[in-house]
């Protein structure tokens, strides 16, 4: 049986490539196959030249090539990290974290009950959220224009953490939050779930942020360990 | 068999049904096993497949393993402990449905 070359494999890196599947872990396995297509064919026929053999492969995945299944890709992504999310946050709800969330909406809530412009303490906590959410992202993107110049790869899975799973734009929106607060007086039942709905957002940025992606990275360099290699 | 529609709606119970039989498998590997076992009446197109993979991937039925084979690298397919419980389910409905269609299509009259 022939077999593909070193030179052939990275043909069809290339060939993938160009067919924007830029990102190497979804790659992987689309090469693999069109890869295994190729050496099923000269099997049968030795004589296909390679690239025919490949386009012949290539056609299989239809008039759309690898855009559905780029897509789906994606959401499946997203739904891995939405439901880490949930997950973990589920998860800040036991003891001893969950005295610090009661902890964190009584100070808040007592806060809030003694200053009447409330603005004071919102616009500057949102404010904080939002230089810390840009600066994990442009922290992240550093990363992977690091990662790509020195390997010449892009991950998929480098992008869901940037979205945080589609999330993302909640957070991006987060620094408009006082546009939509009325200034007049608050009720303590107010500031009661104002406090809590505070705190619970605050913990959400966090399990989003910081807690999904070192969780979700460890399992991803368990499938691909030659992502931890590539900083 | 040209009218692969009716097989569609079976695609994730078939995949999970073949891998329950094997310890893991790739996506290749997936197309040719059922190509094989029906004799060529169903295949699997390779649009229909990774997207069906990376769905049950998602929904934590599948765990995922990437090895170097020869000159590239393969990612593998197993079932995770809740996959396992997805696939009896799904074959149940299954059975049922086929038991249902068999007796639309071939009803005994007593």
């Amino acid at each position: 049986m022939t077999k593909l070359t070193e030179n052939h494999i990275e043909k069809i890196y290339l060939f993938v490539q160009q067919h924007f599947v830029e990102w190497y872990d979804v790659q992987v396995e689309l090469v693999d196959h069109l890869a295994n297509g190729i050496e099923q064919q000269w099997l049968i026929n030795n004589s296909v030249p390679f690239e025919e053999a490949l386009r012949i492969e290539f056609k299989k995945f239809g008039v759309f090539g690898f855009q559905d299944l780029v897509e789906q890709k994606i959401k499946a992504l997203n739904i891995i990290y939405r439901k880490e999310i949930w997950s973990c946050f589920k998860g800040c709800f036991v003891f001893p974290k969950a005295i610090l969330i009661f902890f964190s909406v009584w100070f808040l809530c007592t806060l809030l009950n003694s200053i009447p412009e409330k603005m004071y303490v919102l616009i500057p906590l949102f404010v904080l959220l939002n230089v810390a959410y840009f600066y994990q992202i442009i922290n992240l993107k550093r990363l992977i224009r690091h990662r790509k110049v020195k390997t010449g790869k892009q991950w998929l899975f480098d992008t869901s953490i940037i979205e945080m799973g589609g999330l993302g734009i909640i957070f991006n929106n987060m620094v408009h939050i006082h546009l939509f607060v009325s200034e007049d007086n608050w009720s303590s039942t107010i500031n009661l779930l104002a406090a809590i709905a505070i705190v619970l957002f605050v913990l959400l940025f966090y399990v989003s942020t910081k807690t999904v992606p070192e969780k979700f990275k460890a399992n991803f360099i368990k499938q691909y360990p030659e992502y931890n290699l590539a900083l | 068999m040209k009218n692969s529609s009716l097989y569609k709606g079976s695609l994730t119970t078939i995949i999970l049904k073949l891998l329950s039989e094997h310890d893991k498998m790739y996506g290749y590997e997936i197309t040719q096993k059922v190509k094989m076992l029906t004799k060529g009446a169903f295949k699997i197109t390779e649009g229909a497949l990774y997207p069906a993979l990376h769905k049950l991937e998602a929904e934590g039925f599948l765990d995922v393993e990437v090895i170097k084979v020869g000159n590239r690298l393969r990612k593998y397919y197993k079932l995770t402990k809740q996959g396992v419980k997805e696939t009896n389910n799904k074959i149940t409905e299954l059975e049922q449905y086929i038991a249902t269609m068999r007796a639309l299509v071939n009803p005994k009259f007593t």
